[in-house]
């Protein structure tokens, strides 16, 4: 009994060291021999990794190293940082982390304090939703037995690798990247659809891992909502829209007497467009764009404040997709909504957003107010993706700006992972990775080149161009 | 030979290379005949890239499967022809189909990795479409098809002949399908989507390329699409496609800057321009009808602003509209107009 006990708390202590090398979270120079047999890539790595982390974030990296490391809480812990820190936001739990937060959290707080100088009312500061050093690696390896039959290490992919924002009440954040770059992750994580393998997500300043109870946690649940990328998946096509719209009501227990919630629903359906007669057909009776519409009414039907959207016209025409978008902003102004806007399209971030974090394998590359970011990118992706974007006015030019492809995320360059593909790389970027950095405009760049001037000095042409 | 006629509507000199004069495709089904395409005509010229744009269901990538006779049955081509270099084609059965397409029409889909077959290496297929379609000896047309692979941009060429499909990432294996759609040098590429399974750093890569090769080759280009930006940047003519029928067709420039069918004029308001903040983009209310109950008249009628009593019964045919040509009353020629459309 105790032995296989003994045994399984072993592996499991193994299999969460794993996870930490991967992580790149622990400074764990050569304490478990199984790990270390296990994972040289990790090891390697982790001090690369954890370099730029305690650069960007002082105050807070040593507080999530150790809130997710003391549970396995391996002897040989090198970096010796106490568990007091860990316990702090337990213990003080909202108003006081609320409070600490624009004290100690120089990073987060930083883009709220850039989105005030252009913000429609300036009292909102405080931001709703705050993520902090997100992470999150899925497993990849092979099965146990093959694995070890082929003396393979666990493969990870890092899908989120340490990203952290902030997004202020009644306001537009935006994630752009490519295919596999991280950004439906970080939605999930927030809807708590994935459980992050290290950081906070702080809603309304009370860290989401931290609430405890179900009745608590279907309270704080209740404020947030997602929209899906594919209105034809996300829909139960056996129930009536009635039903599905209703659902949410229900679930929450927001009203209990079924002609009150049709009234709702009546309403709901109203707000989105579409007429209240429309609740006793069935899904496939509907175009794209009026499922979406369905989706956006069951996503307000439990008056959430805060709503996720996963790429939610990627899958529509462009003239549906301009109605989708009205319709997002319209229900904004009226309804005081803050938006996680997620989407690979350009045009429509810049459409959509107030705030922009530019994404590329794992981590925030650039993050900046929108305009800003569009007017003056500095990252050389930022830039890159800019010239991939149609212009009307300037057809017919050849786009030699662009080159090359995602590389595989499991695998992923050394360094500053766009290096193979950045004009501007040198030693050092192949090297190490480049942390966010705060330019004098609330910009942030993770870019050694931005950093050291080098950019200015090449594409510094080109940047006035784009600006004009 | 003759000049690509990109700023002409109607290629004057000599005959167009590929000329589609009233197609209609009927899907016939238990509840009725579906009307697909009605009525489409277009001229491509030698060396030009018509763009093909239109809302999912507008019969664009039809249209191309209907040139190249890979119509889904029960679809048919009802009426109409479509004439490749004078010759009709549209009757073409069996081997003499077969041996057009690819030779003299090739095709490049969407989705890379289903064009591809998984279980040969790229150079067997390369070297296999060249046997099949040109006169040459298996060795020349290896090096053939290294030479193309070079010319696609893949690195390497000389190792990267003998991989398989699922060893490129998806612009390499779209590149490749380049490739192959060029390699027995036919005169017109029908290119359906064939960016949209790409990432948008890629499909700027794959853009750039395609442009550039039948610029080289001399190759005239359908490419059909729903994104107005790849259209704008490639395309030298664009033709708008709504409900299975030609709305607008024009040099690219002009319908960009000066759209002149109330639809075309709707899709590009619809789409965000980066440099303009705008606070709301225009909307085309409703959706695109379904094939069962495309209205009469004028099919775009009940979403347009501007539609009067002769567009609910009528149906317009495309007539000079500033510098294209559109399907809409409002451009009928004053002693023609009734009703007065402004």
């Amino acid at each position: 009994m105790s032995i296989i006990e003994r045994a399984l708390a072993k592996a499991k202590q193994e299999d969460r060291a794993a996870v930490e090398e991967a992580e790149g979270l622990v400074h764990r120079v050569q304490a478990d021999p199984v790990a270390d047999a296990g994972l040289p890539g990790g090891v390697v790595d982790a001090p690369d990794l954890v370099a730029p982390a305690a650069v960007r974030e002082p105050a807070t990296a040593p507080d999530v190293r150790v809130e997710t490391s003391s549970e396995a809480g391996p002897a040989g812990e090198p970096e010796g940082t106490g568990r007091a820190p860990a316990s702090v936001p337990a213990h003080a739990g909202a108003e006081a982390s609320q409070a600490s937060a624009p004290a100690s959290l120089s990073t987060p707080a930083a883009p709220c304090a850039a989105a005030t100088r252009r913000v429609r009312d300036p009292g909102a500061v405080a931001p709703l939703l705050r993520v902090e050093d997100l992470h999150c690696a899925f497993d990849v390896s092979k099965p146990w037995l093959e694995r070890v039959l082929e003396r393979e290490p666990r493969r990870w992919l890092r899908a989120v690798d340490g990203v952290s924002f902030a997004i202020p009440r009644g306001r537009t954040f935006a994630l752009v990247g490519e295919s596999g770059c991280g950004k439906s992750t970080v939605a999930r994580l927030i809807v708590g659809l994935h459980e992050p393998s290290a950081g906070r997500i702080v809603f309304d300043g009370r860290d989401v891992a931290e609430v405890r109870g179900s009745a608590e946690r279907q309270r704080l649940r209740r404020r947030f909502q997602m929209i899906f990328q594919d209105p034809y998946a996300s829909l139960n096509p056996r129930w009536r829209v009635e039903r599905i719209i209703a659902e949410p009501i229900r679930v929450f227990g927001l009203e209990t007497d079924d002609a009150a919630i049709r009234a709702r629903v009546a309403g709901l359906l109203g707000q989105v467009g579409l007429s209240p007669a429309d609740g006793a057909k069935y899904p496939h009776e509907f175009s794209g764009g009026q499922r979406q519409r369905i989706c956006i009414a069951r996503a307000l039907a439990n008056r959430p404040e805060f709503l996720v959207c996963d790429e939610p016209t990627s899958a529509l025409d462009v003239s549906v997709q301009a109605q989708i978008l009205n319709l997002m902003r319209d229900l904004q102004d009226e309804l005081g909504l803050t938006f996680l806007f997620i989407s690979h399209d350009l045009a429509v971030v810049r459409h959509m957003a107030d705030e922009v974090g530019v994404m590329y394998l794992g981590r925030i590359v650039e993050i900046a107010a929108s305009r800003t970011l569009f007017e003056r990118p500095r990252h050389p992706y930022t830039r890159m993706l800019l010239a991939t974007i149609p212009d009307f006015a300037r057809r017919g030019q050849a786009d030699d700006a662009v080159r090359g492809e995602v590389p595989n995320p499991i695998s992923p360059p050394s360094g500053c992972s766009f290096h193979p593909r950045c004009p501007l790389a040198d030693e050092r970027c192949r090297r190490e990775a480049p942390a966010l950095r705060e330019l004098d405009d609330g910009q942030r760049v993770a870019c050694h080149a931005v950093e050291e001037g080098r950019d200015m000095a090449r594409a510094g042409a080109d940047v006035q161009e784009e600006a004009s | 030979m003759i000049a690509p006629a990109v700023f002409q509507l109607n290629v004057a000199g000599g005959v167009p290379l590929l000329s589609v004069r009233n197609l209609r495709v009927e899907f016939p089904s238990r509840r009725g005949t579906l009307v697909a395409l009605d009525d489409v005509s277009f001229d491509i010229a030698r060396g030009e890239v018509l763009g093909v744009v239109g809302e999912s269901g507008a019969g664009k990538s039809l249209t191309g499967a209907a040139i190249i006779g890979l119509l889904e049955p029960p679809g048919r081509i009802a009426g109409g022809e479509i004439l490749l270099d004078g010759e009709a084609i549209h009757e073409l059965r069996g081997e003499t189909m077969r041996r057009l397409r690819g030779r003299r029409i090739a095709m490049v889909f969407q989705d890379p990795l289903t064009s591809l077959n998984p279980l040969y290496t790229v150079g067997e297929q390369l070297v296999e479409t060249m046997l099949t379609h040109l006169d040459l000896c298996p060795a020349a047309a290896r090096e053939r098809a290294l030479a193309l692979l070079d010319e696609v941009g893949i690195p390497a060429p000389a190792q990267r002949i003998d991989h398989y499909p699922h060893q490129f990432s998806g612009g390499m294996r779209q590149r490749v399908v380049i490739a192959l759609a060029l390699c027995a040098e036919p005169e017109l590429i029908i290119a359906d989507e064939p960016t949209t399974a790409l990432d948008v750093s890629v499909q700027a890569q794959i853009i750039a390329l395609l442009r550039r090769l039948c610029r080289q080759h001399h190759t005239a280009v359908m490419l059909v699409t729903h994104d107005m930006g790849v259209i704008a940047e490639t395309a030298d003519r664009v033709a708008v496609m709504y409900a299975g029928r030609v709305v607008e067709i024009g040099p690219v420039d002009e319908v960009v800057r000066a759209p002149a069918h109330p639809y075309t004029r709707g899709l590009m308001g619809a789409i965000p321009v980066l440099g303009a903040e705008v606070d709301r983009l225009v909307q085309i209310d409703g959706a695109m009808p379904r094939l069962d109950a495309i209205p009469p008249g004028c099919a775009f009628h009940p979403r347009c602003s501007e539609a009067f009593a002769r567009c609910r019964v009528e149906r317009p045919a495309l007539m000079p509209a500033g510098a294209t040509r559109a399907a809409c009353w409002l451009y009928a020629p004053a002693e023609m107009a009734e009703g007065g459309g402004r």
